[in-house]
């Protein structure tokens, strides 16, 4: 039981090592969120709070319902994410000098999603071109997979057994958004619309953590454990949304978006599976995540290509974020710019470029970047888009399983993690 | 009741029935409105569809609907240029085409500003200059200014052609005696015919100039913005110590940092720089390398301002017979002749011979570099009166140094030991401890005070002699001793003989003394020389000597450590020989020379093996030096275009090593073949030794490279180039390794390059090598080595979203065969919960980059 009791304070207290960043326990514990959420939205790398995506409205700015192209409209697609993780240790040379990192796990998971996004512009002018939003929408992905082998480092390179690390959970979101036009007029000789939009997201699902240590060698059954970690949302998480876009002449838009912050209450069951005794204890989990404020621009161009930009910045106040198991969890503000290009040959064919800069809630100190691109089809009033973004990120961490297990000494050095992400979407677009 | 009620609902009934009335008249009258419009335009009055606003265009008679993509397509994608480009607009077929044919006529769009239409003629080059690796910033400054704003041909002077691009002073010249010969060059065939222009000078100088004064309407205000974005690691072998530095070590000091030492963030720089009229400069920039912390000017402020370059300057005017040429205030370069005296820049170009694509910025400018160690900062001027000039500067700043950890004299605080150039600018270095905890920082730890003048008597256009001297002063004193900076130890056990460069170092007791405008000043140190130029028809003669002042005469030649440069230049329609000595004493340790060289100084000596130093960081002194190794040498570079088909290149460099008189050569060969337009074949062989002839030293090493390259263009669109790649290194045995070692290199890459149209352009890589490689892709220059074999691809984006702002945007990755089983025996601290060896060493990398540039 004592390590049992350890073991649940490791996994209920992240940032065990104020030095360290701890990526992976963040994300089982808190989750990360999806932030480009079709694949035109991937392709601009989630920039877009001043276009005019109808389907991004649900995810960055719900103003921009209103520029649904029909009376109804529909997408439906997958959502792909690979996380490649390659973690080393620093080794040294005869003389004691530091030389490279050498790798002692490389794991490659996949996961997928799909996702389907439903928009409405009511057809009477009178109604200011209200139009509303709705779907099931991956929101909130805690899924993480780790594999160690754990090997002898005597001669034989004998197996001693397997560290896990399975994270499997998905919060997906149910959103209705209702946005119109109240202003759509003329100023100073050039034609000034403005959009207004507001919006709430439902989230809805469950988060499920098993750790293991298992054993393939006599001798260490001692260190044999299965924690299973069953997690229940226990309210009703509702996220509330409001933004606005306005376009000014033929080319300039701007827009903004607020997103309120959030409460998300687990009802955490922990116990040990392998165990006789019965050791399940429930931990009721209060998780506060942060407001989020976007601002955004588009501007089009002439070009025989059509090319518009959109740029964004988005302040997310992780410094507010609360989780009342551990009151000292010290997350920094963050922010992002994002920028995407996107041209369309021919009137049929799309191409998008997008990068996505922003600095992480572990630590200002940190950036990640994601680079995308997307291309598609368009005929009539289908259209297909397809994306992809890759992003990857170096962090240090303190070995997850200490060496000491299996009889070996500590290591006192931290690790390099390297994350590697591919996101990949595809979806199908119908206007009736 | 039902009366009253049935007058309510008359009343209700005729309310009804007047709004289905009113609706019917309204229905009624928009139907014949609409139908109307087919007689609103005529074959006598027809529409400006390119310049026509949205109402104009709903006149026609097509629907909303179509009359919207109309306006849509001019708007966003441009004029139409012929009427059957209509048929390109969803809902127009060939029926309603030749309905609106005799209704539309297609005009001009709006006509191009000047400025648009010099970057429409130039655009290519700005996708070139944006971000030229290795060129100097001042002049990719200039010529982007100067391409927007092009200067009088006739009245030009001799400097600014010379900073022109591949302009060599032999076109200078010819173009200056031809406009006093002929009076005039009215335009560009006129140039094209200057006697003695090579074709080269002329197609890259004809982007600068005009052929009259430009007409002024209003003020010329131009500008450029450029920011960079990038996560490309070091290429230094021991940057890559840095990162682990960042984690092992607590390099801020105590409590900067609240949750990690460690950071992620990427390269960054961007620059500004604004002219107005040919009067008045302004400029900044900011750079920030690889995981270094921002730097704040106002580190306590809530609103901080990041620690930037600025400048503001003045140009051409004109009093009389006197010229204040240029006057700058804040961040300035200052260059003069050859680089042996003064060319304040970080980075080390090799062979800087000062001509093609190895030229310098002559004289001051606004400095916008990425330069951070040897910036200026204060205020320059250059005037002139007839044919005499003078530029006078001066600098307050301060400079990373490594500091003593001896103290000479308390009263005095530590003497520095070495300028440093810093991959990274953090505080402290990995490893040393002994600063750290005396808080003896490298960052800004020596103020320097430097002023100086150059003065140039010119006797006719390019042919001047020219005087320079400056003088730095310092707060600290300067001892360069070598033992205060390697591992304990080591410096007694394994010096060689290179290391004479170490020694020969300036500073102790003849480096001190008191400056006479700054109290705190201690040490100092003081260089002159001279520099010459003439231009004979077509042969250009340069040189520069300097000399480092160390107690000698100052008008006695030689009796100081001295350098000295000289080269000749020869100049014929198909060919160009270009012959340049140098010959650079040990002694003269000048902080600030940049003059031709093949290495950088400290080459082979303690500092390039950072191993025994106190920090392996302190391997930078080597690995980002700027200053030339101490050298004597001969070069010879000759062009030659046989035919229109072949092009031969040919460079000899035969030098030694002042150090240990350690012979080497290099030698270069390049073939261009282009039997049919499309296709190119390029051949270039490099056989480079070092004491070859010398079977007993250890100096002893031979390279030898191959590259073939074969390029096609496939359409007017679309350029396919492969290239293969042989290197092999040959290398004597050290002790315990017997036998030559011989280390191949072997790399194939095939590039491809799509332009959709002049606006955008697709690029990628996809290459393979194994030991060492360097390439340019795209616009980066990479040097790689790979153990084991790589597979390296990149993608890259560039397109122009308006005439004014590009964007690009590029993706690299690398995927390393890994290595596996390394072991190492410890023999030194044992200690268990270190890992010396690994089962799998993988490398593998993802690198972007962004760029944006708007120009104006």
């Amino acid at each position: 039981m004592k390590y049992f009791f350890l073991l649940i304070l490791l996994f209920i207290s992240v940032n065990s090592f104020a030095q360290q960043l701890e990526m992976n326990f963040n994300r089982m514990d808190y989750g990360f969120e999806n932030q480009y959420l079709t694949a035109r939205s991937l392709g601009l790398a989630g920039a877009g709070i001043a276009g005019d995506d109808a389907y991004a409205s649900v995810s960055i700015n719900p103003a921009l319902v209103v520029y649904s192209e029909s009376w109804l409209n529909m997408n439906a697609g997958l959502s792909i994410y690979k996380l490649e993780e390659d973690r080393s240790y620093p080794y040294y040379d005869n003389f004691g000098g530091f030389l490279d990192y050498g790798s002692y796990v490389f794991n490659k998971y996949w996961y997928s999603q799909f996702y389907g996004i439903i928009t409405t512009r009511l057809p009477f002018e009178s109604l200011m071109g209200l139009s509303f939003a709705t779907g099931f929408i991956p929101f909130q992905s805690f899924d993480y997979d780790y594999l160690e082998e754990v090997r002898s480092g005597d001669y034989g390179d004998a197996l001693l057994g397997y560290n896990h690390l399975t994270s499997e959970g998905m919060l997906n979101a149910i959103p209705f958004n209702i946005a119109f036009i109240p202003v759509n007029g003329k100023l100073m000789d050039k034609r000034l619309t403005l959009a207004i939009g507001a919006g709430i997201k439902i989230l809805t699902g469950s988060v499920e953590l098993n750790e293991k240590i298992e054993v393939k060698t006599a001798g260490l059954f001692d260190i044999v454990r299965e924690l299973v970690y069953e997690r229940e949302i226990d309210n009703l998480p509702v996220i509330p949304q409001v933004g606005i876009q306005m376009k000014y002449g033929d080319r300039f838009s701007i827009g903004s978006s607020l997103r309120l912050p959030y409460d998300l209450e687990f009802k955490n069951k922990v116990y040990l599976a392998n165990s006789l005794e019965d050791t399940s204890m429930v931990v009721d989990q209060k998780l506060t995540y942060p407001m989020r404020l976007s601002f955004g621009t588009e501007y089009r161009f002439q070009n025989i290509l059509e090319a518009r930009i959109f740029t964004d910045f988005i302040y997310t106040f992780w410094e507010d974020f609360e989780d009342n198991q551990k009151e000292d969890v010290s997350f920094d503000n963050t922010y992002n710019i994002r920028a995407g290009i996107e041209h369309i040959f021919f009137n049929k064919v799309p191409f998008r470029v997008g990068f996505d800069y922003g600095t992480l809630r572990e630590s200002k100190d940190y950036s990640q970047a994601l680079l995308s691109a997307g291309t598609g089809l368009i005929v009539n009033n289908v259209k297909v888009d397809m994306a992809v973004g890759i992003s990857s990120i170096a962090y240090k961490q303190q070995d997850m399983y200490a060496n000491e297990n299996y009889g070996y000494e500590n290591a006192t050095d931290a690790d390099q993690v390297q994350w590697n992400h591919l996101y990949a979407r595809i979806d199908v677009n119908y206007a009736f | 009741m039902d009366s009253e009620k049935g007058l309510g609902y008359k009343l209700n009934q005729f309310l009804f029935n007047w709004f289905l009335l009113v609706l019917l008249v309204a229905g009624i009258t928009a139907v014949f409105a609409q139908t109307d419009t087919t007689g609103y335009y005529s074959y006598e009055n027809q529409l400006d569809i390119n310049n026509a606003e949205l109402e104009d265009i709903a006149q026609l008679p097509v629907s909303q609907d179509i009359a919207e993509a109309l306006y849509d397509r001019v708007t966003y994608r441009g004029a139409f240029q012929n009427i059957y480009q209509l048929r390109e607009v969803e809902g127009i077929d060939q029926k309603l085409l030749n309905k609106l044919k005799p209704l539309i006529r297609i005009e001009p769009y709006r006509k191009l500003s000047a400025t648009q239409e010099k970057i429409e003629q130039i655009y290519y080059r700005l996708d070139r200059w944006s971000s030229n690796e290795g060129v100097n910033d001042a002049f990719i400054d200039l010529w982007i200014e100067k391409a927007l704003d092009p200067m009088n041909v006739n009245t030009v002077r001799y400097d600014e052609l010379m900073n022109l691009q591949n302009v060599s002073p032999v076109d200078v010249v010819s173009i200056i005696h031809h406009r006093e010969d002929a009076g005039e060059i009215r335009n560009t065939r006129d140039l094209r015919g200057v006697p003695g222009l090579s074709y080269y000078g002329y197609s890259n100088a004809r982007n600068f100039l005009d052929y009259t004064d430009p007409e002024v309407t209003g003020v010329p205000f131009h500008g450029h913005f450029t920011m960079r974005l990038d996560n490309t690691p070091f290429m230094t072998e021991e940057g890559e110590a840095s990162g682990e530095a960042m984690q092992q070590e607590n390099i801020y000091p105590t409590g900067t940092r609240t949750s990690n030492d460690y950071n992620a963030l990427p390269n960054m720089y961007y620059k500004t720089r604004f002219s107005v009229a040919n009067y008045y400069k302004f400029g900044f920039s900011y750079t920030r390398y690889l995981n270094e912390p921002d730097v704040y000017l106002n580190e306590n402020s809530s609103f901080k301002i990041p620690d930037m370059k600025f400048f503001a300057g003045l140009e051409n005017l004109q009093f009389g017979d006197f010229q204040l040429r240029k006057l700058y205030v804040g961040n300035y370069s200052a260059t003069f002749g050859q680089g042996v005296i003064m060319e304040n820049t970080d980075f080390f170009t090799p062979r800087k011979s000062g001509y093609g694509f190895r030229k310098r910025f002559n004289g001051i400018t606004g400095d916008n570099s990425r330069t951070r160690e040897f910036s200026l900062r204060g205020i320059a001027t250059e005037m002139a009166w007839k044919n005499i000039s003078a530029t006078v500067f001066g600098s307050y700043t301060d400079r990373d140094a490594i500091l003593n950890r001896t103290v000479e004299d308390s009263s005095l605080g530590r003497s520095f030991n070495q300028f440093i150039i810093l991959d990274q600018r953090f505080k402290y270095a990995l490893d040393d401890g002994v600063r750290r905890d005396s808080s003896l920082s490298w960052l800004n730890s020596v103020k320097e005070l430097t002023y100086g003048s150059h003065f140039q008597y010119d006797f006719m256009p390019g042919t001047w002699l020219g005087l320079t001297y400056y003088e730095s002063a310092y707060d600290r004193y300067l001892n360069p001793d070598p033992e205060e900076i390697t591992a304990d130890t080591e410096w007694q056990n394994r010096q060689v003989t290179a290391d004479t460069e170490i020694k020969q170092a300036y500073g102790g007791p003849v480096s001190r003394g008191e400056n006479p405008f700054w109290d705190d000043a201690i040490s100092f140190r003081r260089i002159y020389g001279f520099d010459f130029q003439t231009v004979i028809k077509n042969v250009a003669i340069q040189g520069e000597w300097g000399e480092l002042d160390k107690g000698g005469s100052v008008f006695k030649m030689g009796d100081d450590p001295k350098a000295l440069v000289l080269s000749a230049y020869v100049q014929f329609p198909s060919l160009n020989i270009l012959a340049l000595y140098r010959n650079y004493d040990l002694g003269y340790d000048n902080p600030f020379q940049r003059s031709f060289s093949n290495y950088r100084r400290f080459k082979g000596t303690i500092f390039e093996d950072y191993y025994y130093l106190q920090s392996s960081l302190y391997g930078q002194l080597y690995a980002n030096a700027a200053q030339p190794q101490a050298e004597e040498g001969y070069y010879l570079n000759t062009y030659y275009q046989m035919t229109r088909q072949i092009t031969m290149r040919m460079e000899y460099d035969n030098w030694y090593r002042k150090a240990d008189r350690a012979e080497h050569y290099r030698l270069v060969g390049t073939v261009d073949y282009r039997p049919i337009f499309p296709v190119r074949i390029q051949l270039r062989q490099k056989w480079q030794a070092r004491e070859e002839q010398n079977d007993v030293t250890l100096n002893y090493y031979k390279n030898l490279e191959f590259r073939g390259r074969l390029r096609m263009r496939l359409s007017g669109y679309d350029d396919l180039s492969l290239m293969y790649v042989n290197t092999k290194l040959i290398v004597h045995p050290r002790p315990r390794v017997f036998g030559d070692m011989t280390v191949n290199g072997e790399a194939i890459a095939a590039t491809f390059v799509h332009n959709f149209n002049p606006g955008l352009k697709l690029s990628g890589m996809l290459a393979y090598y194994k030991g060492f490689f360097w390439n340019f892709e795209d616009t980066q220059f990479t040097v790689l080595e790979s153990t084991r074999g790589a597979l390296r691809y990149w993608f890259s984006v560039y397109t122009r979203l308006n005439h004014y702002l590009s964007l690009r945007l590029k993706y690299t990755a690398e995927l390393n065969k890994a290595i596996n089983y390394i072991r190492f025996n410890d023999v030194r601290d044992e200690d268990p919960s270190k890992h010396y060896g690994t089962d799998w060493n993988r490398k593998n990398a993802d690198f972007y980059y962004l760029e944006l540039n708007y120009s104006f």
